[in-house]
């Protein structure tokens, strides 16, 4: 048994009854909408439209990828609070942070800012992106990317956040890249 | 979350273990007091107690959910001190950022004021009255009493998840301080009888106006009535606002005495220090999309006519976040009433710029993105703004 595999049950156990998969560098499928090409070997695992990326756990750095948001489904859906936004098809980019924020708040982040919202592309499809910031319900500090997208009225989101200290840093070249090789598989 | 939640509870117990659970129930009727400096016994089962609160008390301070703002702490301790002089320096008041209604108690001094209950109170004998309510569980130790009276497991921890019944539990279920510094207690109905006695007792003392106090029950029971919810908001689960209560506190307002200066209101003091922190406290009263209870607070913030601009602000972002059938056309109604009033939050250019745009009237949204960025510089979105504009310019020609 090699350490990545180790690792990836290590992080099978710390996540209770979840079911990772290891996912290898190489062209991989997200959604119907598009794909990545990752270029080192992360832990996966799906839970209904989320599908979860993590080396070292979640609540040390994670990506989710967030596919295919129809009207009426609330965005992010990690807090247990009732309350969180849904998605509308008209929504503006602040209104989408907006419901970003609220949601991270809502799950116990605090102090969620916030920061540079800006156009970007997604693949090779209009979109947006913004940084974040915010502590943990421990007060650990988090640093978070956001990148997104509205196609055929559905939303498409990736989020990586991680520990300001070390983990967001090591990792955050990675997800630079991954964003890059964001591949449109269908559209239109 | 959960395991989180509890484990300062297996701590405490763990604590109480081996401090040998002296179990010395008070006779019925019996209260001890505090006195001014008080500390329990080192071998004392109470010593376990407070051992594992100021534990929690250090996390709280670094969760990261307190409001920090110097004057609002300053003030929140002053009116602590006008209230119970003797208790000043030993009763420590943190203002946590939660938008619901609370404030507790626990046994070592920490008291936590939510950041709900500064949205919510009109002035400062209102907020007097829940921090006088407060203190009186402190002076008469009803934690200690609570977890003494608990003959087995279950039951201690009984007080703690009176938490699970109420609304509200989503947003502080994460946070494993509030719980553990013992604040989500629902004490006895003679507790709460004694708590409500000695705070109103406090109140008259201090010279706040006594009529206040009762106003505080019926204000929560107006909100709670709105919202379409079975089960009350978490302040009221631990805090059942009876009839009876309601009329107690009356009938006692009529006795009470003025001094002769007057009865103190505070309204203008408590404005001038919870008015700068209202438009974050809106927003995170936004946050819970609970819109009948925040139509509510507008209505109520409305009638003070006090920061009309802000008022009108909000109602416009509650039509937006609701979303309705007609909210749309609130929204940009309101909007734009509220451009009109002086002092409007910059923000509300960029919004009626959004909703011209999203209706195709994008040549009337430019000059409001402009305005917007003009008078927010540093705005978080200004790349996207910016972008709207170069769109819609570029559509026009």
């Amino acid at each position: 048994m090699n350490v990545k595999k180790i690792w990836a049950g290590l992080v099978l156990l710390l996540s209770g009854c979840s079911t990772y998969t290891l996912v290898e560098p190489g062209q991989v499928a997200i959604c119907d909408l598009y794909s990545v090409k990752p270029g080192i070997q992360w832990s996966q695992v799906d839970k209904g439209d989320v599908r979860l990326w993590t080396v070292n756990g979640a609540e040390l750095e994670s990506i989710r990828f967030i596919s295919g948001i129809r009207e009426g489904v609330p965005i992010m859906d990690i807090s247990n609070e009732k309350h969180e936004t849904s998605f509308r098809p008209d929504m503006n980019e602040t209104e989408l942070v907006d419901a970003v924020v609220d949601a991270f708040s809502l799950s116990g982040a605090q102090q969620v800012k916030a920061r540079n919202l800006r156009p970007a592309a997604f693949g090779g499809v209009d979109g947006f992106r913004f940084e974040l910031g915010f502590m943990n319900e421990d007060g650990l500090k988090k640093e978070g990317v956001v990148v997104g997208t509205i196609v055929d009225e559905a939303l498409y989101l990736i989020v990586y956040t991680g520990a300001k200290i070390h983990y967001f840093p090591k990792y955050s070249g990675e997800f630079e890249a991954l964003v890059e090789s964001i591949r449109i598989r269908k559209h239109g | 979350m959960r395991g989180a939640r509890f484990q300062p509870l297996a701590i405490l117990l763990a604590g109480l273990t081996l401090f040998g659970c002296q179990t010395n129930p008070p006779r019925p009727g019996e209260s001890s007091t505090v006195q001014p400096g008080y500390q329990p016994a080192l071998n004392s089962d109470e010593a376990g107690l407070w051992l594992v609160m100021d534990k929690s008390e250090q996390d709280l301070k670094t969760s990261g959910s307190l409001i920090t703002d110097e004057q609002a702490n300053a003030y929140l301790q002053e009116v602590v001190c006008r209230l119970a002089s003797d208790l000043c320096t030993d009763v420590r008041v943190y203002l946590v950022r939660i938008p619901y209604f609370n404030a507790s108690m626990a046994p070592n001094g920490v008291m936590q004021v939510w950041s709900g209950l500064l949205l919510r109170a009109e002035n400062e004998a209102q907020l007097a009255y829940i921090l006088g309510h407060e203190i009186s569980h402190y002076r008469y130790q009803h934690s200690l009493q609570m977890f003494r009276q608990a003959k087995t497991t279950a039951s201690i921890l009984a007080p703690f998840q009176v938490v699970t019944a109420a609304g509200g539990v989503g947003y502080v279920g994460s946070l494993a301080q509030v719980a553990a510094v013992g604040t989500l207690m629902k004490f006895s109905r003679d507790h709460e009888r004694e708590a409500d006695d000695g705070g109103f007792a406090m109140l008259v003392a201090a010279g706040y106006h006594p009529h206040e106090a009762a106003k505080v029950w019926e204000r929560l029971q107006e909100e709670q009535d709105a919202l379409d919810e079975d089960e009350p908001g978490l302040f009221l689960s631990t805090h059942p606002p009876s009839n009876e209560r309601v009329e107690t506190l009356k009938q006692s307002a009529l006795a009470a005495v003025e001094p002769a200066s007057g009865w103190y209101t505070g309204a203008e003091r408590y404005n001038e220090v919870v008015g700068p922190l209202r438009f974050q406290l809106m927003r995170d009263e936004l946050r819970l999309r609970r819109f009948d209870a925040t139509q509510i607070l507008l209505d109520r913030a409305a009638d003070t006519g006090r920061r009309p601009s802000e008022v009108q602000f909000f109602q416009a972002e509650l039509y937006s976040a609701r979303a309705e059938e007609n909210d749309p056309a609130y929204a940009e109604s309101a909007y734009r009433e509220c451009l009109k009033l002086p002092g409007a939050p910059p923000e509300a250019y960029r919004e009626l710029g959004m909703i011209y745009m999203k209706s195709e009237r994008g040549t009337q949204a430019v000059p409001l993105f402009e305005t917007y960025l003009e008078q927010k510089p540093d705005a978080f979105d200004q790349g996207m703004v910016k972008a709207y504009i170069q769109r819609i310019n570029s559509t026009e020609k």
